[in-house]
């Protein structure tokens, strides 16, 4: 690593890179794994984050002839890194492996709780936030790809429709009929499990 | 609203505001061979210099190939047209004829 690249802004590396110095773009990674890495780690299982992160960074790099120096490249790249995760779901729902068992005991002991509106006070306890967790991972391992994404953008991590779109390159139309559909069909999901409401 | 609703509802709220799983803090391998996998990525997609050298004649042969497309698809469109277009001259000079012959009389 060059030990002077950390002064350089990321304009400035940015600039280099394109002139053909690929090394430039090793302080870039750098400085944004943290970030790349949050984001992901957010989006997709935990074995799968490094590879993400790094499919999130070479397509940065080939994409960096779009980039437009006027916005950070930190917003840029989280964009990447967003749409990177939306395609891992993509190609995880092209397998077809999907999921079909329905929740075990203690999940299903979980939901019930929640559904009593006796859950929030024991997401103190470490086992019955993991179990929320978990519960929440098996219903959207059962929506599209496309209905995952928007809702954890939505309601996980409390984006706005407007930076859904931004960062996933949709219409706040189609973010605001995916969002109200993915609901509608989660909630479906949910009943269904729900021992008096099927 | 009825009670299904309602259970939903308060499952629905429950489920998105339990905290998210734990993020590993660092990458599954350790973060300088993640790294240098990521470079060696970059550096195998990044184009070769001399490759941009070549662009010049590369746009050069993508014209040629274009042109030479053109033209054969004109020439078998000439083809086929040629007898139709003949055919319409042959009616043409029959109903011409036609009127000929009945203007005569």
């Amino acid at each position: 690593m060059q030990p002077d690249a950390p002064e350089l802004t990321d304009a400035e590396l940015i600039a280099q890179v394109r002139a053909g110095d690929v090394n430039a773009y090793e302080p870039l990674i750098t400085r944004h794994r943290e970030q790349v890495f949050a984001i992901v780690a957010r989006h997709v299982p935990g074995a799968q984050v490094a590879e993400t992160a790094h499919e999130a960074f070479v397509r940065a790099f080939l994409s960096l002839a779009t980039y437009r120096a006027e916005k950070p490249f930190a917003h840029w790249l989280a964009r990447i890194a967003v749409r990177t995760c939306y395609d891992f779901w993509r190609q995880q729902k092209r397998r077809p492996e999907t999921p079909a068992s329905g929740l075990d005991d203690d999940h299903q002991e979980w939901l019930e709780r929640a559904a009593q509106g006796i859950a929030r006070e024991t997401f103190e306890h470490e086992t019955a936030q993991r179990e929320a967790a978990e519960v929440l991972d098996w219903a959207l391992a059962r929506v599209s790809a496309s209905d995952r994404m928007v809702l954890t953008l939505l309601h996980r991590e409390g984006h706005s429709v407007a930076e859904i779109a931004a960062s996933l390159g949709w219409t706040q139309t189609r973010v605001k009929v995916t969002a109200f559909r993915a609901r509608h069909k989660l909630r479906g999901i949910l009943a269904g499990q729900m021992k008096d409401t099927r | 609203m009825n009670e299904r609703d309602s259970k939903l509802d308060r499952l629905e709220q429950a489920l998105w505001q339990a905290p998210p799983a734990t993020p590993p803090a660092t990458p599954v391998p350790p973060v300088e061979v993640w790294q240098a996998n990521v470079m060696r990525a970059v550096r195998h997609a990044a184009p070769e210099p001399e490759s941009l050298l070549d662009l010049p004649w590369l746009a050069l042969r993508r014209a040629a190939v274009a042109a030479v497309v053109v033209a054969t698809f004109g020439w078998v469109a000439a083809l086929v047209w040629a007898p139709v277009r003949d055919s319409d001259l042959a009616q043409a000079a029959w109903a011409q004829s036609v009127s000929e012959t009945w203007n005569m009389e």
